[in-house]
């Protein structure tokens, strides 16, 4: 279809349908996945954060007070996001938040993001291609497919530009409730929104004064009720800038590799009209640097430019007159092969992530013990521990901002690694540790390497570690520290 | 074409010559390809799940060279085939040289001349003689394909070039280097405002969509594991510093043969200034490319030096076509013959002598007859699963010929942390503290230590401080240069 003109007499509306029905094929696949395995459907980390911010906030808690479930009573870090989710339990239930919003959301990017093209003359080739690689890349998977806000901020971000891009007065005023919204998200947010914003001002030569108008409104609105932080991935883990960028490499919003070699093409091919394309490529250093340097969730929207000038690189190679139609079609096949082998061994990875055994022993923990209990595990277990077993976590992603994390994160690692009891006991006494929650990521390198490795060879001593609970590996000890007499 | 095939057989008779000198292989990593062709032979697929390297772990590499020689081993014995095969394909590059002197020059002499020095390439000679390796088959056809790019857009040569881009990363995954190298052409064709011809821009786009496919099909275990170290094979920091410091330029100049890397720099300047050939830039193009992997520690210096070795003696057909031009001009042609003879005699003394004198120190590299023996007694007298410590040159040895397990080898990829087992390594060897040592021969679970020469020379030590007075350790062989001790004792509380 690519190679001729037949594209081009193709409705819009057909087109739609085609591409919506194709992100509905991908989204739906990791869904699939999990329901054939017994999984959990709840695959990403900081999914299970959201909902339970959110579910504090259906039980009355608004503004966001301390968190009593954080061995640091820290602020609950609340954003609009969390009040949008809430809303949507009450009124859907966790199921339907959980699954059908994420989906709903990237159905709906991806028409706003078709209208917004074609308001912006893209050729429809162009269009149709950006839209196929966008769906097709691993982050539109994690995006679309886990509850996330930059779900939210991309399609409102979309759906902004789209209105901002018409002429009427409506539409221009339906765009600065959608930015507003936005903006009401994370100031990281406000930023993007603003790059974008100067980038479509600059391509189009056109309602400077809007922008004016937007940029002050933001200024005013935003600046003033955003709340402090924005909620990152992995918020202690140290990464390095390449693997966030690779999916291929590891990255959990990171591009196939296929991907970037494409976008490059297209960076050198589009290299021609520097001179109309200029806002385009300031958008897209701006989003590097901050994807690197501030926040790699900067990717997802980092994603939409790469895709254009993925379709951009493609279309070059489709339009090379070839010598040989076999090296055409090898090369063809060989990079929707790279494309969808990415995304297939994305797929593999998010399958990885279950966590059913896990959320067995800690339903049975939020049942069985007293509500002030304190559970010490590996942090990537904290929203786990918070959200499943409703008991306080010593450590959770989101520790690394607090005051005195290091000290604390010193003192775990101590426990994890001694095999003195006394030392261990005194620790444990001193962050009040009544459970110990081990899983099989913890026993397999993320904390241990051996079965008798440091607190696993303590844990044999009956007297002081009980074992509470046990499901296919996953182990729940209680502490038991007799006072001295 | 006699004449070639002369060269042929010269070449591979001084190889078979050297090769054949010794019952033994050089390099630890013959013996993991040993290893390799063996469990082919008896199983069918390689030993991905290896047991014994590095106590147990996964290994990933592509297998198609194993493959090759495990066909040949299935009616010639494994120790003929390794001796042979890698040599017949090494000394195959004579006639791919050929093919590409003479599709450069258009003249028979200098293709068959550069025939004749491509099979005296020193460095070439040094790592494919005894060591079966990997590279035999590889520069021979990764030249192939270098001639085939050439040689489009007849049919045959595209069929051939689209066969090979398929089967090169199947070999090695420094095939990308051919990739690389194309892109580097297209730039310097874009620099010297030459056009560039469709089906080149076509085949550089195939080649480099199946290389990085095939290499992420191979490795995309190791791209998860390892993430961006995979660009360094996951080498420790302290071997990725020696390769640097060994860096020197006569080094180079000795490996690669002063005759053809000075003729080859100094076509490089011609070409680049003056003279406009598609095809010299083809080369030099490879050549940076070569120089720029080296330089970022992409590739390893060896294997840097056996691309740079043959590009180098490609570019010096054209070298000798200019020599002969010029000597066709002489105002006394007279002394032509003087300079002929003056030619062909420091080819032999740049060139040959210095191949031979590698071939004769590759093939006396082998282990020596003490490590070997120490090594058949291991197997018969230790533990069986038991794990024995070697430096990483003898990691291999230890799993292949002991069939014991190692702590560490020369095999990085899917090993965490590889930087602190090299460092725990030499502390266990060096260490004036037993308990210090004995914590780490605990964490590795050690149960014997092995002391030749080579660790002797590469910790630079006479013997293990703490074994002499301790009764944790026990001598269980000595004989001449080697010694095994026993470790007996352990931190862990039992």
């Amino acid at each position: 279809m690519f190679f001729s003109k037949k594209i081009y007499y193709v409705s819009n509306r057909k087109l739609i349908t085609l591409l919506l029905a194709f992100a509905l094929l991908v989204l739906l696949i990791p869904l699939i996945i999990n329901s054939f395995h017994d999984m959990n459907i709840i695959t990403n980390n900081p999914s299970l954060y959201h909902i339970r911010i959110a579910e504090d906030i259906l039980e009355g808690d608004f503004l966001g007070g301390t968190d009593e479930l954080t061995y640091f009573k820290r602020p609950m870090y609340v954003s609009f996001f969390h009040y949008f989710l809430s809303g949507s339990i009450w009124f859907l239930g966790n199921t339907f938040t959980l699954i059908v919003f994420p989906i709903l959301m990237g159905l709906f990017s991806i028409i706003a993001l078709y209208l917004l093209l074609e308001r912006l003359h893209v050729d429809k080739k162009i269009l149709v291609l950006t839209i196929s690689l966008l769906i097709a890349s691993p982050v539109f998977v994690f995006t679309f497919s886990t509850l996330n806000a930059y779900a939210f901020i991309a399609t409102f971000l979309l759906w902004g530009l789209y209105f901002y891009s018409r002429d009427e007065l409506w539409g221009l005023i339906t765009s600065l409730v959608l930015f507003v919204l936005v903006s009401f998200f994370s100031r990281f947010s406000i930023i993007l929104l603003l790059a974008f914003l100067l980038s479509y001002s600059l391509i189009t030569s056109k309602k400077q004064k809007w922008f004016l108008v937007v940029l002050f409104t933001l200024l005013l609105v935003g600046f003033k009720f955003v709340p402090q932080m924005f909620f990152e991935f992995d918020t202690i883990q140290e990464t390095n800038a390449l693997v966030d960028f690779v999916s291929d490499f590891g990255g959990v919003v990171g591009f196939s590799i296929f991907a970037l070699v494409l976008g490059t093409i297209g960076l050198f091919t589009s290299w021609a009209q520097k001179r109309q394309k200029y806002p385009l490529y300031l958008l897209l250093i701006i989003l590097i640097y901050m994807a690197i340097d501030v926040n790699k969730s900067f990717n997802i929207y980092l994603l939409f430019l790469a895709s254009y000038l993925a379709a951009i690189g493609l279309l070059r190679i489709l339009k090379i007159k070839w010598h040989f139609t076999i090296l055409r079609d090898l090369t063809l096949i060989i990079i929707l092969c790279g494309l969808l082998f990415s995304t297939v061994s994305y797929y593999d990875r998010l399958a990885q992530n279950d966590y059913s055994d896990e959320a067995a022993v800690l339903n049975w923990l939020s049942t069985n013990t007293p509500e002030d209990s304190s559970v010490l595990s590996h942090y990537q277990n904290g929203f786990l521990i918070q959200t499943l077993g409703k008991r306080k976590a010593v450590l959770d992603p989101l520790s690394a901002y607090n005051i005195g994390f290091d000290q604390t994160n010193d003192e775990m690692n101590q426990i994890f690694d001694s095999r003195n009891l006394r030392d261990t006991k005194a620790l444990l006494k001193k962050y009040k540790i009544d459970y110990i929650f081990i899983n099989e990521q913890m026993r397999r390198g993320s904390v241990w390497d051996e079965d008798d490795q440091g607190l696993l060879f303590l844990l044999q001593n009956n007297e002081t570690f009980k074992k509470a609970h046990s499901v296919s590996g996953v182990n729940l000890y209680r502490v038991v520290i007799r006072p001295k007499i | 074409m006699w004449l070639l095939l002369l060269i042929f057989a010269i070449t591979l008779g001084v190889r078979l010559f050297f090769a054949f000198n010794t019952p033994d292989f050089t390099g630890d990593s013959a013996y993991f390809n040993l290893r390799q062709i063996e469990h082919i032979t008896e199983h069918g697929v390689p030993q991905f799940d290896d047991p014994l390297s590095y106590g147990g772990r996964y290994y990933i590499f592509p297998p198609m060279f194993h493959y090759i020689l495990a066909f040949f081993n299935l009616f010639l014995p494994i120790s003929i085939v390794c001796k042979v095969i890698p040599n017949i394909f090494a000394s195959l590059l004579i006639f791919v040289a050929y093919l590409i002197a003479y599709k450069m020059t258009e003249k028979y002499t200098s293709a068959n001349f550069t025939a004749a020095i491509s099979g005296f390439i020193p460095i070439f000679m040094g790592f494919t003689i005894n060591s079966i390796s990997v590279y035999s088959l590889l520069i021979p056809l990764a030249f192939l394909t270098v001639y085939c790019f050439m040689k489009l857009p007849q049919k045959k040569y595209l069929y051939l070039f689209i066969a090979l881009a398929f089967i090169l990363p199947l070999i090695h995954a420094s095939a990308l280097l051919i990739a690389s190298g194309l892109v580097i052409y297209l730039l310097f064709l874009k620099l010297e405002e030459l056009n560039m011809k469709r089906i080149e821009i076509e085949a550089i786009l195939f080649l480099l969509f199946v290389m990085l496919w095939v290499d992420f099909l191979i490795f995309k275990k190791a791209f998860l594991f390892n993430g961006p170290g995979i660009i360094w094979h996951n080498i420790p920091q302290q071997l990725l510093n020696i390769g640097a410091i060994k860096w020197f330029i006569l080094d180079v100049m000795s490996k690669v043969g002063y005759i053809p890397l000075v003729y080859g720099i100094f076509s490089i300047y011609e070409h680049i200034f003056k003279v406009k050939n598609r095809n010299i830039y083809l080369l030099i193009s490879f050549a940076f490319s070569t120089f720029c992997l080296i330089l970022f520690k992409l590739i390893s210096l060896e294997l840097g030096l056996l691309f740079l070795g043959v590009i180098m003696t490609l570019l010096f057909s054209k070298g000798f076509l200019d020599y002969f031009e010029w000597l066709g001009k002489l105002k006394w042609p007279k002394i032509r013959p003087a300079f002929v003879i003056f030619f062909f005699i420091s080819f032999l003394i740049n060139s040959f002598v210095p191949s031979v004198a590698f071939a004769r120190a590759d093939v006396t590299e082998t282990p020596s007859i003490d490590i070997i023996e120490a090594l058949e007694w291991a197997k018969e007298n230790t533990f069986e699963g038991s794990t024995i410590l070697a430096s990483i040159d003898n990691g291999h040895l230890i799993s292949t010929i002991a069939k014991r397990k190692n702590v560490i080898d020369s095999n990085f990829l899917l090993v965490d942390e590889t930087t602190k087992r090299l460092e725990d390594v030499e502390i266990i060897y060096t260490s004036k503290l037993e308990t210090e040592a004995q914590r780490h021969l605990d964490e590795y679970n050690i149960g014997y230590i092995f002391l030749s020469q080579k660790e002797k020379e590469i910790f630079n030590i006479e013997s293990i401080g703490y074994t002499s007075d301790s009764r944790c350790f026990k001598k269980v062989f000595e004989q001449n240069n080697v010694t095994i001790f026993r470790a007996r004792c352990s931190l862990k509380v039992k």
